[in-house]
């Protein structure tokens, strides 16, 4: 590397700034739905996030990601696929169940599905069309989520030594349904599972890099006291909070 | 003479129907056959003349065949309306460019907007394609130009894409995931996701009309 008079730059003088050091974010799933779930927390996430040069997630996440809003989506998709849906009742009858996942379902309805119309004055033939047009249009949304984690929301996803092969595998259709395709965790029955092994190994050292941050996020508090619980990719429940595990290096 | 005449009917006989027989001399049923059963032998009955016709325009003879016309099959049939309704609605995005104000498609242009609209409910009806993949490109089309207003982004994503339709037979996944990517490179969301029931609102004004009455001068 020359400078412009040709001359080799002196790495000791004082006028060569020593570049700066890229700044890394770890997405986590929270992050991850956050910013699919509504415009005001995906632009308060963009903002931030537009500061850090390189942005990550893992595979774990990725799983997380798929146990969730993509399930929930093709739930909604098996329900809308039965001969004869309406997509009023459908709508109304998820909607009103109770779970967990109830508030998530209605971010999928109003934010990412967007299909409109009123139970009380819809005439049942229009209602069918709905259903059919919202089937296809979950058809067409399914994969792009998942690709959209995989590959355009974050530089990376980083499952080198988890090696979670649930996490690579897309939803793929079957004949009529989807299938996602999502891990039993149970520990010690999964015998092919890295997970535990890998939190067991490099956990202790993990947390002690984490420490620091620990005021900051109430999640990470929950991984401190749960430490001992390896494997937790379905019980685990997401705060509402925007920028749990974002972590600078 | 008779052997000649002879010649012609059997000939005729055996290319039934045929317009280069016109000089043979019509056979009729129960007619006397005035010396040519002697020269032929037999005659044709009306039901046999008929048999054989119908054999030859069965098509059993390579040579006959172009005479009945070959039905369209399915998928051409389905092919020529699916390239309609691509070719129209290229052609109304060339209109479109008129409408075009600070990268927004001014009121005026809302005309090509109903007209594209319009086609693409058409277009889902369509049944060409594989399986249910041309119904998913419609799906999310409308899932963009549905309930905006049009910029250069909408107009720009539709000309890719019908241009690229409308040359293509085979409609099936891959074109569904080309339809994103087209989306995706004229910085549109492919998760916005807007379809409303479909409905026309019709309102009535009423309005008092003045006309003046000539006889008397005054405005009734």
């Amino acid at each position: 590397m020359t400078n412009q008079a040709g001359q080799s730059p002196d790495p000791t003088s004082a006028n060569v700034a020593a570049p700066p050091s890229p700044t890394r974010a770890l997405l986590d799933t929270t992050v991850q739905l956050d910013r699919r779930k509504t415009e005001t927390r995906k632009q308060e996430l963009e903002a931030l996030l537009a500061r850090f040069d390189w942005k990550f997630s893992t595979g774990i996440s990725l799983v997380e990601f798929k146990a969730t809003v993509i399930q929930e989506c093709l739930t909604i998709h098996n329900q809308l696929r039965r001969t004869g849906a309406r997509y009023t009742r459908v709508r109304d009858a998820l909607l009103e169940k109770q779970g967990q996942q109830i508030s998530l379902r209605a971010h999928i309805f109003n934010n990412i599905l967007q299909v409109f119309g009123s139970s009380f004055d819809i005439s049942e033939d229009k209602d069918r069309q709905l259903a059919e047009r919202a089937r296809l249009l979950l058809e067409n949304i399914i994969p792009q989520l998942f690709n959209w984690f995989a590959k355009e929301s974050v530089d990376a996803v980083l499952n080198d030594r988890l090696a979670c092969d649930r996490a690579k595998e897309p939803p793929r259709k079957k004949h009529a349904a989807f299938e996602v395709n999502l891990p039993e965790c149970k520990r010690g029955k999964n015998k092919h599972c890295n997970v535990e092994d890998v939190i067991r190994e490099e956990g202790p050292q993990l947390m002690k890099l984490l420490e620091p941050h620990l005021a900051e996020s109430l999640q990470l508090q929950k991984a401190e006291t749960s430490s001992s619980k390896c494997c937790r990719i379905r019980k685990l429940n997401f705060p509402t909070e925007n920028v749990a595990a974002l972590v600078t290096a | 003479m008779a052997e000649q005449r002879s010649l012609v009917n059997s000939v005729c006989r055996a290319d039934v129907l045929s317009p280069t027989c016109h000089e043979a001399e019509p056979i009729v049923k129960g007619e006397p056959a005035s010396g040519r059963e002697q020269e032929t032998g037999r005659t044709l009955s009306e039901p046999s003349i008929l048999k054989i016709a119908a054999f030859g325009s069965k098509g059993d003879s390579p040579t006959r065949s172009h005479v009945t016309r070959p039905e369209v099959p399915k998928d051409v049939a389905t092919y020529r309306a699916f390239r309609r309704l691509c070719d129209n609605i290229v052609k109304e995005l060339g209109r479109i460019g008129a409408f075009l104000i600070k990268d927004k498609v001014s009121d005026e242009g809302a005309e090509v907007v109903a007209e594209i609209e319009a086609l693409l409910e058409e277009l889902y009806t369509c049944p060409h394609g594989q399986g249910e993949s041309l119904k998913r490109v419609v799906v999310a089309v409308q899932s963009q130009v549905n309930n905006t207003v049009w910029d250069r982004r909408h107009i720009e994503f539709l000309r890719d894409l019908f241009f690229f339709l409308r040359v293509r037979y085979l409609v099936d996944e891959a074109a569904v995931d080309t339809c994103y990517d087209f989306m995706k490179a004229r910085g549109l969301d492919p998760f916005r996701g807007t379809i409303c029931e479909p409905r026309v609102t019709k309102r009535y004004r009423i309005e008092e009309v003045l006309e003046h009455d000539k006889s008397s001068g005054t405005i009734s």
